[in-house]
């Protein structure tokens, strides 16, 4: 059976423009799925990849610094001599789009087998397997399958991305999150630290130190990326590795926040822009529920305070896949604040989202719920209480719009403002401490911007001023609730609770 | 000064013997995979009986020079006298039995979050703290209910701390991990790795400052510091070691190398599985003891604490023993072989000190029965009154986040926000959302 035309579905052009990295997953479905054996063709400076069964015709285009599209570039170039250039060249690609488009269907023959794949191939099964998720319905999906999944695709999708942390491996994480993945990469991507927090940040946040790994990735475990890198080279080498570094919680992270803030975050600054720092930071944040003062805090507004960090918070299953992808993608350090309580919630996907291309722009919040008479913004755990907050709103006539924010830094000061001056009122959420907060910063940003449009003092809801009490009745009173949120836009609707 | 009644080995010879267990999962895992410590060969040799089995017939001290010189005692006859058998164990049994309690309530939802088990490990915090006096402090980890208990935090207290109740030895805001009783000098139970080990040196410190610069002569305070073998490998250990020798502290650094960090074996996270070794190579004596055995557990705890009573310096001691449980309650505990599980059972602390009290006439079986009727009647006690006790009052939230509330800042009327009788009553909630609002609306009039 063959996915491959439609499993190719160009991504939502609203949230997600086309953009270079789009093509990237099935150029290696193709391969993967198609029937060999391939016949290349290099045709006035395009690559022509042939299946011999069929007279379907392939280009490859667009894929310098793109997970996916990277490893097509790395296994075609193992069969060619390409350049950079020509793989680069992505005029075709409408012509390309509608080849991919026109269905074929007497192609068979798997070539997993094959002498030159076979090793590479083991590596792709996820994304082929990942195929089985298309259909044209709507389906649920967890956060934390949203997350392994994120993590599994991008894994197969380029091989300089490996994830190391405490447990991911053998324990199949703390939370679950990396499960499976040991089985499928093995233990040199999937890399059990012991408990040091310290070293391992700043060993994989410098990237003189990856480059060193990744040689030693070429030379003792990956023989089928040396035959891809022949001809690449240092080229290839020097984009780095992509490491993904699971905090167990982000608490621990304090041990590490030396290396996360003095080394990850400044050293393309510091270097003028030659040495970037492509890692990930990621784990739970956040309120947990039981744990006392010192597993039960979020470091949204400590994290966001530093320039040279992108800071995510994902959501819903949506956000985890789209946004972990993007984190893992992008060039720079990146601190992705899952929620620990959310793991096991199931949220709704569309196939657009199951996609392996799919992927969310940094920076840019999203709309959950439109509403007309006050904006109420949150991020994480606390966009569903605001949304269930909104409900009950809406029954004593008042419409919030409430604003996921995805994305703390860069914050989308521009969907925030624009809210507001439609509604006119102000409400901010967090889990975190209010003073010098996420919600402190959003307020600055609308008195900056839309002062003249606001018609209620910003009321800002936060975790109390203290550390989190172990008691579960203190619990609850430090951190925000529902009917708190309720209360407080109210207040700022004028109306009396 | 020497390790009394401890068998004082060269390190070397230790290295020497092929045959040593230790030795050979050193080897094991000096062939690593190609890249970064392959973990699925380690797998297959954990399950191989290595690694600490060592004959529990040895405790060995490896030394540094400065110990090297000091002459051996033999073994005297009896480790302990009749009551200090009884007492210590007493403490093993409530350790035993207050740990068989808590997991009952946790299923049972009397409890909440992670909730970290010591069964199996009762020998260490026996064998060490019941040598300390009052004034000695204790640091420990998250898995401290234990070693709260043998310092003499009562029974119920602890349940009661558990149960997130005003009674808690922390009046419910601590939790399981947080155990803290400044009359008992329980300096904490630290939920992060290697965090307590500093805290523990600083308390080693003041006691020396105390001593040495006070002129309180009478101050021979001396710290425990408790920790894992996961922890081992945490930076802090290691500049603590560094400090504490350097300056001669009076802290003892007690290593619960239960094999096993959560789910992270020890020999697959460290490069040379010998953690005592860490002492000399600091300058202090390292040693290793069994820590299914109570008795020898006691002897090197004896030595060590008299050492750093006498002003001589820290030791570290590695107790080798293993948790009967879970890493925590919510740990499915999968990765760990059952036949090495049932070769740490087949040691069972409590059982061995019973065989040693009776085999020597310290006790009889009578005796011991009487201990344990006792002990299930503290734990059963401790329940009600945990159960009984009352909830904390909200007015407790906004306590002691500082020891001066004026930290709190002024409020709108322009005194401290805490002299406000409606501080911690009416707007504890949300962080003064209603007081700013108050404070917002008054200038809006005002403007
Ligand atoms: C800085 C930090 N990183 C990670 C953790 C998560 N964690 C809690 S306990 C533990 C294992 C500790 O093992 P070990 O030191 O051997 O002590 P044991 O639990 O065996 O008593 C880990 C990794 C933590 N608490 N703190
Ligand atoms: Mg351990």
């Amino acid at each position: 059976m063959n996915h491959a035309s439609r499993y190719y579905k160009p991504t939502n052009t609203v949230s997600n423009p086309p953009k270079k990295r789009e093509l990237s997953h099935p150029a290696i479905l193709l391969l993967v799925t198609f029937g060999s054996p391939l016949i290349i063709r290099r045709i006035k400076g395009q690559f022509i990849i042939r299946f011999s069964t069929s007279r379907i015709c392939y280009q490859t285009y667009s894929l310098q610094g793109i997970a996916g599209s990277y490893n097509c570039y790395l296994l075609l170039s193992s069969l060619l001599t390409l350049n950079r250039k020509d793989v680069e060249d992505y005029k075709t690609k409408s012509r390309c789009e509608r080849l991919l488009g026109s269905g074929n269907q007497n192609l068979q023959l798997p070539f997993y087998n094959q002498k030159v794949f076979g090793d590479y191939m083991q590596r792709l099964i996820p994304v082929a397997s990942s195929m089985k998720h298309f259909s044209s319905t709507t389906k649920n999906m967890t956060v934390r399958d949203a997350l392994n999944s994120a993590l599994d695709e991008e894994m197969a999708a380029d091989s300089n991305v490996f994830i190391m942390g405490e447990e991911v491996g053998e324990y199949q994480g703390a939370y679950k999150i990396t499960k499976g993945l040991l089985d499928k990469y093995g233990p040199d991507r999937v890399v059990d630290t012991p408990i040091t927090e310290v070293t391992s940040t700043v060993l994989l946040s410098f990237p003189s130190i990856s480059y060193l790994l990744h040689f030693q990735l070429k030379q003792n475990s990956y023989p089928y990326i040396q035959a891809g890198f022949t001809g690449i080279g240092v080229g290839a080498a020097y984009h780095g590795l992509k490491p993904v570094i699971e905090f167990m919680t982000f608490n621990f992270s304090m041990q590490a926040i030396d290396h996360i803030i003095n080394s990850a975050a400044k050293s393309n600054y510091m270097s003028a822009g030659q040495i970037n720092v492509p890692i990930v930071f990621r784990g739970p944040n956040g309120a947990a529920a039981g744990v006392g003062a010192q597993h039960s805090q979020c470091f949204g507004a400590w994290f966001g305070a530093i320039p040279g960090l992108k800071v995510l918070v994902p959501y819903s299953s949506e956000d985890a896949r789209g946004l972990l992808k993007a984190a893992i993608r992008d060039p720079d350090p990146v601190v992705f604040l899952e929620n620990e309580i959310l793991y096991g919630e199931s949220f709704p996907v569309s196939p657009e989202v199951l996609d392996p291309n799919f992927c969310l722009p940094i920076g840019k919040a999203k709309i959950e719920r439109e509403g007309k008479d006050v904006t109420i913004t949150a991020y994480s755990k606390m966009v569903s209480f605001a949304l269930k907050a909104a409900e009950i709103l809406e029954k004593d006539g008042i419409n919030a719009e409430v604003i996921n924010l995805r994305c703390i830094r860069p914050l989308d000061r521009d969907t925030i403002n624009k809210s507001v001056r439609k509604t006119n009122r102000l409400v901010t959420v967090e889990e975190g401490f209010r003073q010098h907060g996420v919600g402190a910063e959003i307020c600055a940003t609308v008195v900056e911007d839309s002062f003249g449009y606001l018609d209620a003092p910003v009321e800002r809801i936060a975790g109390a001023d203290v550390p989190t009490p172990y008691a579960p009745n203190l619990e609850r009173l430090a951190f925000p609730q529902i009917e708190d949120i309720v209360r407080a836009t109210k207040r700022a609707c004028y109306r009396s609770a | 000064m020497a390790f009394a009644g401890i068998k004082v080995i060269q390190p070397l010879a230790l290295h020497a013997s092929s045959s040593d267990p230790y030795n050979r999962a050193a080897k094991s895992i000096a062939t690593p995979s190609p890249f970064l410590g392959s973990t699925r060969t380690l797998r297959i040799n954990q399950s191989l009986p290595i690694a600490l089995s060592r004959p529990a017939s040895s405790i060995v001290a490896a030394v540094s020079d400065v110990f090297k010189e000091k002459k051996l005692k033999s073994t005297s006859d009896l480790l302990l006298t009749k009551e200090e058998g009884l007492e210590v164990y007493e403490d093993m049994i409530l350790g035993r039995a207050f740990e068989d309690m808590c997991a009952q309530m946790y299923y049972r939802g009397k409890m909440f979050g992670f909730v970290h088990l010591y069964n199996g490990q009762e020998a260490v915090s026996s064998g060490f703290i019941k040598l300390l006096k009052k004034e000695d402090s204790v640091v420990s980890t998250y898995r401290d209910h234990v070693h709260a208990l043998s310092k003499g935090v009562p029974a119920r207290a602890v349940m009661s701390e558990l149960f997130g109740k005003k009674t808690g030895c922390c009046r419910g805001q601590g939790g399981s991990m947080h155990m803290f009783s400044a009359e008992h000098n329980v300096l904490g139970g630290f939920a992060f790795i290697g965090e307590g080990i500093p805290v523990a040196t600083g308390a080693a410190f003041s006691s020396k400052y105390r001593r040495e610069v006070l002129k309180q002569a009478d101050c021979d305070h001396v710290t425990l510091a408790f920790f894992g073998d996961g922890t081992c490998n945490n930076g802090q250990f290691f500049e603590c070691l560094n400090m504490a020798a350097l300056w001669k502290l009076p802290i003892i650094f007690v290593v619960e190398n239960n094999l096993w960090a959560i789910g992270m074996s020890h020999l697959r996270s460290t490069s040379d599985p010998e953690i005592w070794k860490k002492g000399p190579a600091f300058g202090m004596p390292g040693v290793h003891v069994d820590g299914m055995d109570v008795l020898k557990v006691r002897e090197v705890a004896k030595e060590a604490i008299g050492r750093a009573r006498r002003g001589e310096g820290p030791t570290l001691v590695e107790c080798e023993t293993y948790r009967f449980r879970g890493h925590s309650l919510a740990d499915p505990d999968e990765l760990r072989d059952p036949a090495e599980k049932a070769r740490y059972a087949a040691r069972d602390p409590i059982t061995g000190l019973k065989k040693y009290l009776i085999e020597n006439k310290l006790a009889t079986e009578a005796d011991l029965k009487a201990i344990e009727k006792k002990i299930d009647e503290v734990v059963e006690e401790a329940v009600e009154f945990a159960d009984e006790s009352p909830a904390p009052s909200r007015s407790q939230l906004l306590e002691n986040v500082f020891a001066d509330p004026r930290g709190f800042g002024i409020g709108p009327d322009g005194s401290y926000r805490c002299e406000d009788p409606k501080f911690t009553e009416g707007t504890a909630q949300l962080c003064f959302d209603v007081e700013m609002k108050n404070l917002m609306l008054n200038m809006h009039l005002q403007g």
